[in-house]
């Protein structure tokens, strides 16, 4: 049945790869997703990758919905999965109670040590899928499944930027104050959405991250304001 | 430079160019105009490429300009537009001399219209685009009382104020086209019939990012499984409530909710200048109606600038006429 390609209005293609979330669907939309971009086509405008689509947009004064899937079509399964590898990057978090205020509430629920959460949380590898709710919020999974746990009832409001957050086997670094009902665990030495105008986001999806502990004497060092 | 002081700015009025479009794979918003066919022509009619203009809401604008001069244009719905306790009408352009009082109010029909300058607003610009970014504090916040605004490269051109068109024809017709899908699967054939066959009132929840809408409720006829999919703009995205809502400028880029149907480009603009109250109904077309559609209102867009040319080769006509008759011949071309 996947792939499929269904029309948006006349501004877009969702090209589905499958219905969830799933590290081999992902792989395939990324996989697009780097294909399509490298092939420059006529009047394409936009592409968002997601956990199981890729959606592209294209202008219909430039370009037909026939013409447009047709091109797609082309495109599909040429791409190498293993080209949609991105880069990694060491992400240092300072696990300190004030920028943990979560942390032994979760560690309650889960019926495990604060230790074990920051140890578990720093052991895994994570992978950005999407991005998603405000700018530079990069939807990341893979964490541990003995540290997983549902998001709280309800939003809490004002998490700061840089708040290290997981639920489920989704992590993610808030990069501006808003409301959140993850659990925040930690806080980022980065904010992954820069200053400057051009370029300010720190990773791409299909990018890898670690996360490494940092010292509060280190954060308060090095760590960006 | 000219110099303008915000006397009162009601909800929601910001400054908006093209939006930043191609950043919405890093979550961000495309922003922009909520009729960008009445923004691209207020910028045709001031003779320069688009750029930053105000978007006034309903909640209306009053401005005095404290220093300077510029030739100013209003385009978008039906609004009221007082110069210096002198009613205008709704799509024009106008000079806005030194201690000159602008006030913009809601009138007859529509939710945005555009105040634009020829010259450019100093305003931040990110990725790109001086849009205020709503949803963060990234890219200005919305005008207040108080707030000075420069426009700079300023140009003034008297002989182009006057009336650009009667907007009358260009209100919001009630029927609205959608393309189905593309999370139509979560809903039955019933409750797609019901989209298309009920009308669906606009409610008051309604700003940049989008409108609910209120009609027979649409649920979903299975379990909510589906990942976080892309969103565009016009999409009739539905959650747990089953009220759909139109998807607009500020419109997240991923969401959960299905959406059940899209609504086409050529009538996203109808939508926007829509108010509270109104009702619409839905008509579910093809791709390849919807691609047609597109054209159309791009030749529509060009039929109206000639419009405005040949408004203002009249205007000029009867300033020509009148100073052939004193004897003064200027040069109306700058």
């Amino acid at each position: 049945m996947y792939p499929t390609m269904r029309p948006i209005a006349d501004t877009g293609v969702l090209v589905e790869f499958g219905d969830q979330i799933d590290d081999g669907i992902h792989v395939q939309v990324l996989a697009m997703d780097r294909t399509v971009h490298a092939a420059n086509l006529h009047g394409v405008t936009e592409l968002i990758p997601t956990y199981a689509a890729l959606y592209v947009g294209y202008d219909a004064l430039l370009v037909g919905y026939t013409e447009i899937t047709a091109q797609l079509e082309t495109l599909l399964g040429q791409g190498d999965a293993s080209t949609a590898q991105g880069r990694h990057w060491k992400i240092p978090v300072c696990y300190d109670a004030e920028f943990a205020p979560d942390l032994p509430e979760l560690a309650s629920a889960l019926g495990k040590s604060e230790e074990f959460v920051v140890e578990q949380h720093t052991s895994a590898t994570y992978k950005v899928y999407m991005y998603g709710f405000a700018p530079g919020y990069a939807y990341l999974g893979g964490v541990p499944p003995v540290i997983q746990h549902p998001r709280k009832p309800t939003p809490v409001m004002g998490v700061p930027p840089k708040a290290v957050m997981i639920t489920g086997s989704q992590a993610l670094i808030s990069t501006a104050t808003m409301p959140s009902g993850w659990w925040v665990i930690g806080r980022s030495a980065i904010n992954p959405l820069r200053g400057g105008n051009d370029d300010p986001f720190l990773f791409d999806v299909g990018d890898t991250i670690g996360f490494e502990r940092m010292t509060r004497a280190d954060f308060d060092k090095y760590g960006q304001g | 430079m000219t110099i303008l002081k915000i006397d009162h700015a009601g909800p929601l009025v910001t400054i908006q160019d093209q939006g930043r479009p191609n950043f919405m794979r890093y979550g961000v918003t495309p922003g922009g105009p909520m009729d960008r066919r009445a923004y691209a022509l207020c910028h045709y009619a001031l003779g320069q490429d688009p750029r930053a203009s105000i978007e006034v809401s309903m909640g209306g604008l009053n401005l005095t300009c404290v220093s300077g001069a510029v030739t100013a244009c209003v385009t978008g719905g039906g609004f009221t537009v007082i110069l210096d306790g002198k009613t205008l009408p709704s799509w024009t352009t106008f000079e806005l001399t030194e201690g000159a009082k602008l006030q913009i109010r809601a009138g007859e029909w529509g939710s945005w219209c555009y105040l634009s300058f020829a010259g450019d607003i100093d305003a931040p610009t990110w990725l790109g685009s001086s849009s205020t970014h709503l949803a963060s504090d990234q890219c200005g916040v919305p005008l207040q009382m108080g707030d000075k605004i420069a426009i700079n490269n300023t140009r003034t051109n008297a002989t182009n104020s006057g009336e650009l068109l009667d907007a009358t024809s260009l209100k919001p017709s009630k029927k609205i086209r959608v393309t189905m899908g593309p999370q139509d699967r979560y809903f039955s054939d019933e409750t797609q019939s019901a989209l298309l066959s009920n009308d669906f009132t606009l409610t008051p929840e309604y700003n940049r990012q989008g409108v609910r809408l209120s009609g027979p409720a649409l649920h979903i006829n299975q379990p909510l499984d589906m990942p976080s999919e892309p969103i565009a703009r016009g999409s009739l995205q539905v959650p747990g409530h089953g009220d759909p809502i139109a998807l607009m400028a500020d419109h997240q880029t991923t969401g959960g909710y299905p959406k059940i149907a899209t609504i086409i480009s050529a009538d996203q603009d109808q939508v926007a200048q829509m108010r509270a109250g109104d009702t619409l109904c839905f008509t579910a077309v093809d791709v390849e109606t919807a691609i047609s559609a597109a054209h159309e209102a791009n030749a529509k867009i060009t039929s109206l600038r000639q419009h405005i040319d040949d408004q203002r080769m009249s205007l000029e006509q009867k300033l020509l006429n009148s100073n052939l008759v004193s004897g003064v011949i200027d040069d109306f071309n700058n």
